[in-house]
């Protein structure tokens, strides 16, 4: 953990109200892992805001260093992260450009666990919580059975293995105008592609229907559920809204699937100390998001008495 | 002697002030604390915090029992400020004596335990248990407590807390039952929900306090229009942060000159500038809090701005702030 000063490298819209940030990492720490978060200052907030806290914010997805001279563009590992314009915060940082300055805590929080062998990965995002999700599709898809190298050689294979046995992603959206954009012809991100590969390979929904399935995220896991005949352990893994949260442990629950959920809360510190982020534990008593989260796994939480 | 720019400047460049500040029989290095609650018991945040450079650490609070603490949620960002209702939550004290006291003796600043209780006697309680700890770690080593702060001003719990500190009766029986069982210097932390802060910091120092953290925070509100509810789960809670710094120091200032102990500054210290102003108004030390939540640096930057500052204005000693004031 530790506290630094980092040069934003890309900070650009790719949905109404959704940015995709790209931050310099700091070299002595180590990659983060996803699910885990980092906090932030922008560099400069309008004073009548009265903002005093840092906001926490999920990582997308990393980069390590290039190794290579050749190689085109940015040679600093790169953490990237996706995140929602909600308020002055995040409204300052949406207006920061590449160069300037963000100040960072990092890495904060645990990280979700991997799937057991024989589990099938489902991947459920919803809005602005595909982040985590992709950067857990993006990392699964690398350190599982899948090489990064095959990947990048077989572009094709890749969709089937994210969609087929080992992965699924499910992402939900409020209507098709909210599914991010991530490809742009300025930028020779590698992430970029990763991240078109894995949202083309995607069950879609949208509570309108205006882009694939018609309805929620849960709506989708039920309806693929009802359709797969293979008695797979699923191994559920979601981020998003309160109420998609607390539907997925339901759903989890009811078919004895494992599940891990990442939980959002209010926070002050960030790393454990103020006690300030809890959730009510269904053993009793409360949990931190930011430390003992913010993966929890779904019967650790008493989602319902979050909403 | 000084007479002109240059030879304040040539003054100035030649002599390292003295920052360290008497409480009682204590000696900080310095005056720059962080407040209770702020740092827990100093593990969490080891690695963004070089806490053995502080003037002090005030522990989270300790009561005799592990406490939950409040159902979420239990923070609400206002205007400068952050609104909690953590409702003491601790792992008690026999838990503190066992995993907490071990790594805060290590360390090298003042460690400055803070208790609540919430009946009297279980502050004596506290006060007995934690000095009969004490007396098995031999008088040479360092204890890990060398003063007492006395929560009796803690807006978000039902019983204790800023129930005992907005009465002048039972803050003076209570301090001077305290007094009787420690050595240890004790320092009352008072609450700003009171009609006269004054006659509460009388009633500490006359059961025998031997200063004043002034202030705990402000009980404030936020509601959710659109869900029609409270922001947090309580309801109220207490406010910090730069919005109630205005209210702390003038508490500092009126109670620094109706007691002859010394007070200590706190809230809505977040620069060097904020911490000169309790200096300037009657503060031997200060705490700082919120501030750190967004800046971990916080207390190194306004220790080195107040070190500028002392030799910008030639002043010798922190204590000498006091008199500045015109």
């Amino acid at each position: 953990m530790k506290q630094f000063k980092s040069a934003v490298i890309l900070n650009r819209s790719i949905a109404p109200n959704l940015m995709h940030l790209a931050f310099e990492w700091s070299e002595d720490l180590q990659p983060p892992l996803p699910g885990q978060f980092f906090t932030f200052l922008p560099a400069m907030v309008e004073s009548s805001a009265g903002i005093i806290l840092r906001r926490p914010l999920a990582f997308a997805g990393f980069e390590p260093k290039k190794r290579t001279a050749k190689s085109s563009g940015y040679q600093s590992a790169i953490a990237h992260s996706i995140y929602q314009i909600r308020g002055p915060c995040t409204r300052a940082l949406a207006l920061q450009r590449p160069g300037s300055h963000i100040d960072i805590i990092a890495s904060l929080g645990n990280s979700f666990p991997y799937p057991d062998g024989d589990e099938k990965a489902i991947i459920a995002g919803g809005g602005i919580g595909i982040g985590p999700m992709l950067f857990l599709a993006a990392s699964l898809a690398e350190n599982g059975t899948i090489a990064q190298s095959y990947i990048e050689n077989n572009p094709k294979s890749f969709e089937t293995s994210i969609s087929g046995k080992e992965i699924q992603l499910v992402f939900g959206f409020r209507n098709t105008l909210f599914v991010p954009k991530f490809k742009e012809p300025t930028y020779d991100i590698p992430i970029l592609n990763t991240w078109e590969k894995l949202l083309s390979g995607a069950f879609m929904a949208t509570d309108d229907g205006s882009e694939g399935f018609h309805g929620t995220v849960l709506d989708a896991l039920e309806f693929l559920k009802k359709d797969d005949k293979s008695l797979e352990i699923w191994h559920i893994y979601g981020c998003g809204p309160g109420a998609m949260i607390a539907e997925l442990a339901a759903f989890a629950e009811r078919n004895n699937f494992p599940a891990h959920l990442s939980a959002e809360q209010w926070m002050a510190c960030g790393i454990g100390a103020c006690q300030g982020c809890v959730l009510p534990a269904r053993k009793g008593g409360y949990l931190r998001v930011c430390a003992d989260g913010p993966v929890f796994e779904a019967d650790a939480i008493d989602w319902e008495a979050c909403l | 002697m000084i007479n002109s720019i240059k030879d304040l400047n040539d003054f100035s460049a030649s002599f390292e002030p003295d920052l360290s500040v008497k409480i009682g029989s204590l000696t900080m290095t310095n005056p720059v604390g962080v407040a209770s609650g702020i740092l827990g018991y100093g593990e969490e945040y080891k690695e963004l915090v070089q806490i053995d450079e502080l003037g002090a650490l005030y522990t989270k609070t300790v009561t005799l029992e592990p406490r939950e603490g409040n159902p979420a949620p239990r923070l609400v960002e206002t205007p400068m400020g952050l609104i909690n209702s953590i409702g003491l939550a601790n792992p008690g004290l026999e838990c503190f004596l066992r995993e907490k006291l071990p790594l805060l003796r290590s360390r090298c600043c003042a460690i400055i335990v803070n208790i609540a209780g919430s009946t009297e006697d279980e502050y004596a309680m506290l006060v007995d248990r934690i000095e009969e700890e004490l007396t098995l770690s031999g008088p040479m080593s360092k204890t890990g407590v060398d003063a007492y702060e006395i929560n009796i001003s803690c807006p978000n719990v039902l019983k204790g807390g800023m129930t005992f500190g907005i009465d002048p009766i039972i803050v003076e029986r209570l301090t001077g039952s305290l007094r009787r069982r420690t050595a240890r210097p004790l320092i009352a932390k008072l609450s700003p929900n009171v009609t006269d802060i004054t006659e509460i910091a009388r009633a500490a120092e006359e059961g025998g306090a031997d200063a004043i953290s002034c202030i705990n925070t402000v009980v404030g509100m936020v509601i959710d229009t659109d869900r029609m509810k409270p922001a947090i789960a309580k309801g109220l809670g207490g406010l910090s942060g730069p919005a109630i710094r205005p209210i702390g120091v003038a508490a500092t200032y009126r109670v620094s000159h109706a007691v002859s102990i010394p007070v200590i500054g706190v809230g809505g210290i977040t620069r060097a500038a904020d911490a000169i102003q309790y200096l300037l108004a009657g503060a031997q030390a200060v705490q700082i809090g919120t501030a750190l939540f967004s800046n971990p640096l916080a207390p190194q930057e306004i220790l080195n701005g107040i070190t500028e500052w002392m030799k910008k204005h030639g002043v010798l000693r922190v204590h000498d702030i006091n008199s500045m004031l015109k």
